[in-house]
């Protein structure tokens, strides 16, 4: 199945599938790899986010209601279990279960699958809505350009 | 190497028997008595004895001769240090260049150090064996290699700036932490009240 597929369409299972089309989106994808830092450093440097810089949109703007994150360990917590400062994020309950599973099942290493799912899983969504974010500054930097510039044409 | 060779060629003498007739010279001459009059001089087995060393300088070219055939040279390889009052004496000098150069298939006397009994030696020989300085030429020459290698260590620091100037990152927003952004756990104060950090699902 993979090999009629051709080679990049081995190492980029992507869904375009078959033929030209996967290979077409292949190609997208590698050139498309870095884009931000050339429209960083290249063609936008004054809309592409600067990740030194404080975000500059209020969080609750263009939304109707905004929830909060909701953090489940406590601070006593993650002390007592000495969570080095970098995994003291808002997945941090389920690294404490993970943590507790692999003391309790221990010498068992293959214990604890579903366990390190959930924590993964956290981290993953932790990481999409860091994307998610990026791109709301990105998109609204644009939309702050464009306002301004019809302002002077008009 | 020549010159061992020629020596060798011209004349091919019997080391055993050499010593044996030096002992036996040592015997008729006939100083003292006893055990030490048996032995070539009694000396400490450490060290050579006042025979081995550097004679004067030779001056006359019958002086030169005679130091020639002394360190087993022909004449006209023969070239003593100059006279600068070093110590060197008569001592020949001798080519720098390292043990390493010489022939490897060569059948040497001695074929780890590739010497030949009786073959002058070098005044810094012990700097010129093969675990030692090398003076055989590199596979590339000295100026191309100076080249290849500050031409890369000059890339390599122009890419180093390249990359702190142009930072590479990837197209996400800082991550997010609870409690104020871990104001206590990275040594806030506890006492004063701590810049409100909210963070939002998106």
């Amino acid at each position: 199945m993979c090999f009629r597929e051709g080679p990049l369409g081995c190492l980029f299972p992507v869904k375009g599938g078959v033929g030209n089309r996967g290979l077409v989106e292949c190609i997208i994808i590698v050139v498309a790899m870095g884009a931000h830092l050339v429209k960083r450093y290249v063609t936008e440097t004054d809309t592409e986010p600067d990740p030194t810089k404080k975000y500059e949109f209020e969080p609750q703007f263009g939304f109707e209601e905004r929830e909060a994150r909701e953090m489940v360990a406590s601070q006593e917590h993650m002390n007592l279990a000495q969570l080095p400062l970098e995994q003291r994020d808002y997945c941090a309950q389920h690294l404490l279960k993970l943590m507790k599973c692999k003391r309790d099942n221990w010498p068992n290493f293959l214990a604890c699958k579903h366990e390190r799912h959930d924590w993964d899983y956290c981290e993953h969504q932790d990481y999409v809505m860091r994307m998610k974010e990026y791109e709301r500054e990105r998109r609204l930097q644009l939309r702050k350009k464009r306002i301004e510039s019809q302002a002077e044409a008009a | 190497m020549r010159t061992s060779q020629s020596v060798r060629q011209q004349q091919p003498v019997n080391m055993a028997g050499v010593g044996f007739r030096r002992w036996a010279q040592a015997l008729s001459r006939g100083k003292g008595s006893g055990l030490s009059a048996l032995l070539p001089g009694c000396r400490a087995a450490s060290g050579g004895s006042k025979a081995d060393l550097p004679a004067a300088y030779p001056m006359t070219p019958e002086e030169k001769a005679a130091a020639a055939k002394k360190y087993n040279m022909r004449v006209e390889d023969y070239e003593p240090f100059p006279n600068q009052g070093e110590g060197y004496g008569d001592y020949p000098k001798l080519p720098d260049k390292s043990q390493q150069e010489r022939d490897p298939w060569y059948q040497w006397d001695h074929p780890d150090l590739r010497r030949n009994w009786g073959e002058p030696m070098h005044w810094n020989f012990d700097m010129f064996i093969r675990n030692r300085v090398d003076t055989s030429p590199s596979p590339v020459s000295w100026s191309s290699m100076c080249k290849q290698l500050f031409g890369f260590i000059g890339f390599m620091l122009f890419m180093f700036y390249v990359g702190e100037k142009y930072p590479a990152y990837q197209p996400v927003a800082p991550k997010q932490y609870p409690y104020n952004n871990l104001y206590l756990e990275k040594g806030g104060d506890p006492e004063k009240q701590p810049e409100e950090v909210v963070n939002y699902k998106i």
